[in-house]
């Protein structure tokens, strides 16, 4: 009973009292790398949502004024077409994004379900989907990717699927490593004791023990995600044409190379900043929430 | 292993929506042929059965005739490896020198603005699209200028754009871990022994700390070949050369399905063994291995 009624009383905070999170924001603010990359990250973001209200001109217009070297009207020049190359930077952040964030969804969620259950319940399970993952981690990613999309078809949709699917082994294996060893740990037990359900245990005890190393390693998934996105619609099996997306920008107009670089460099360097962006957000969550991933 | 990664890729091939026998006739063709198709190609069996014969074909060396050429595919792939094996083997080799070389200097400089360089240049290396970055050095070098030639592999001077594309990526990876690993290494006490001894720096350097830091180094320098072959398909695109990749992304968008799966069982199957290798080559630069 006494238990019960100490945990009501209101606990005056000690001054040198250590907490976890504030000691991760300390360290994550401390660091350089990560204030830069969560600047530009947040910038990426912004510029997404308000594309349509800050974008100059619509991404989709095509105009008489082709392949028009950057210019005041059109700071980052034209496209093959005429159209504005900072409007569909701009719009192509959006399906880039989404994309990013919808395929790493995919990866961790089925990913973490699944080692999970390959962690709590060991035996053949656990050796069905451990065998599976070593499979699929027997390809290098992209192919992987490729061989599904093969499956699917070429579409936006489908490389978030593609991509999705590809990363789950990551998650999986990260998961199941982190549940066989929280598992043993005797709150667990108790929680069993007491008659907890396997999905209440997973739920309340397992998930926030591993919530950390997920979210670094969604963070840096998102990058990766982005990344191969615009690899496979450079080679022509995500976003069609005319949509604007950074990967299959650069595929339509790298023929023009030679004579008007902005059509190529731009869309690429707005990959390179987001990626990087988003890698060095992933780093510095990382120092400061599981130095172990280090 | 092989054998799962084998029943996937079947499996793959078998999610396919649409016919195979209807994709090589072509859409004119009456019921009654493709039937007569299916049945010789033997479709109309049951799956277990298909795989097997799938699987002992592959074993012989047969992995089935593209549906868009009607050539074997090994042939095919046999004409094409040679390319992209070069490729990625010119992209490690630019890969561990550049890479082992920065890290190396920037742990031996920690905390000096070339290690901040170093770091930076690794994190950008890793997030610059592999396709864009080949683009790049297109503009710059062979169109601007005019140093090496803009696609093709006819001489050795085509090699030198996409295994420095390649290479420069992995070089990221190489490099942030050597770092890591050097740094490490450095604070073991057998370091601090030799430099009790008196040993130059450089001795204790380059024959007592990078022969111990390089060992996780080759673990990642294995698997980064298998980066490397799929970056390959994509790098391969940019320059036009006539490897696997190229292979691989024509069968792709030809639905060529025989060809996809050929070329995929063979890029695993080659990233299977250079990770073996990489495991006895482990036991070999680690006596502590070797000991288990």
């Amino acid at each position: 009973m006494t238990v019960a009624v100490r945990g009501k009383e209101k606990c005056p905070a000690k001054p040198d009292s250590f907490s976890f999170r504030k000691y991760a924001v300390r360290r994550f603010v401390q660091n350089r790398g990560a204030v830069l990359g969560s600047v530009l990250f947040a910038a990426l973001i912004l510029s997404a949502i308000l594309a349509p209200w800050i974008a100059p001109y619509d991404p989709y217009e095509v105009s008489p004024n082709r392949l028009a070297r950057p210019s005041r009207e059109h700071p980052l020049g034209t496209d093959a077409l005429g159209r504005d190359v900072l409007s569909r930077i701009l719009y192509g952040g959006r399906i880039s994004l989404q994309v990013g964030v919808i395929a790493v969804g995919i990866a961790a969620v089925t990913g973490t379900a699944l080692g999970l259950i390959a962690g709590y319940f060991e035996g053949w399970v656990d050796h069905l989907i451990m065998r599976l993952m070593e499979v699929m981690l027997a390809f290098p990613g992209i192919l992987l990717a490729m061989a599904i999309m093969a499956v699917l078809g070429s579409g936006l949709f489908n490389v978030m699927i593609a991509v999705g699917i590809a990363s789950v082994p990551s998650y999986t294996r990260l998961v199941r490593g982190v549940t066989l060893s929280v598992k043993q740990n005797e709150y667990v037990q108790a929680a069993r004791a007491l008659g907890s359900g396997i999905g209440r245990i997973m739920l309340r005890h397992l998930v926030p023990n591993i919530a950390a190393p997920i979210v670094v390693l969604s963070t840096l998934g998102v990058a990766s995600a982005i990344l191969t996105c615009a690899g496979l619609s450079f080679i022509g099996l995500g976003a069609p044409p005319p949509t604007a997306e950074w990967g299959a920008m650069l595929a339509a107009d790298r023929v023009y190379l030679r004579r008007a670089w902005w059509v190529v460099a731009f869309p690429g360097l707005a990959i390179t900043i987001s990626v990087l962006a988003i890698n060095l957000v992933g780093d510095g969550l990382r120092d400061a929430l599981d130095p172990r991933l280090k | 292993m092989l054998v799962g990664v084998s029943v996937l890729v079947f499996s793959m091939l078998h999610f396919v929506p649409g016919d195979p026998a209807r994709i090589m006739l072509g859409m004119e063709a009456g019921a009654e042929e493709v039937a007569r198709l299916r049945k010789q190609l033997g479709l109309d069996d049951p799956l277990v059965v298909q795989y097997l014969r799938f699987a002992g074909g592959a074993l012989r060396g047969d992995l089935g005739r593209s549906l868009k050429s009607n050539r074997p595919v090994v042939e095919e792939i046999k004409a094409r490896f040679p390319a992209t094996l070069k490729l990625a083997l010119c992209g490690l080799g630019i890969a561990v020198s550049v890479g082992v070389l920065a890290g190396v200097l920037a742990a031996k400089h920690h905390q000096s603005w070339l290690d901040n360089a170093v770091m930076l240049g690794a994190i950008v290396g890793v997030s610059v699209p592999g396709f864009w970055l080949g683009l790049m050095l297109i503009y710059f070098f062979a169109v601007n200028l005019r140093w090496f030639p803009v696609a093709g592999a006819a001489t050795l001077r085509h090699l030198v754009l996409p295994s420095l594309t390649l290479g420069l990526m992995a070089s990221a990876v190489v490099a942030r871990l050597t770092r890591s690993s050097v740094l490490e290494v450095m604070r073991q006490d057998y370091i601090r022994t030799a430099r009790s001894k008196g040993l130059s720096e450089r001795i204790v350097m380059y024959r007592h700390a990078l022969k111990n830091a390089l060992i996780p180094v080759v673990t990642v320098v294995g698997l980064q070949f298998g980066g490397l072959l799929g970056g390959a398909v994509i790098v391969e695109q940019v320059f036009a050369w006539p490897g696997l990749g190229t292979l691989a992304v024509t069968a792709l968008q030809a639905r060529d399905f025989p060809m996809v799966q050929g070329i995929v069982l063979y890029m695993a199957l080659g990233y299977v063994v250079v990770n073996l290798v990489v495991d006895v080559m482990y036991s070999y630069l680690d006596p502590r291995i070797r000991c288990q």
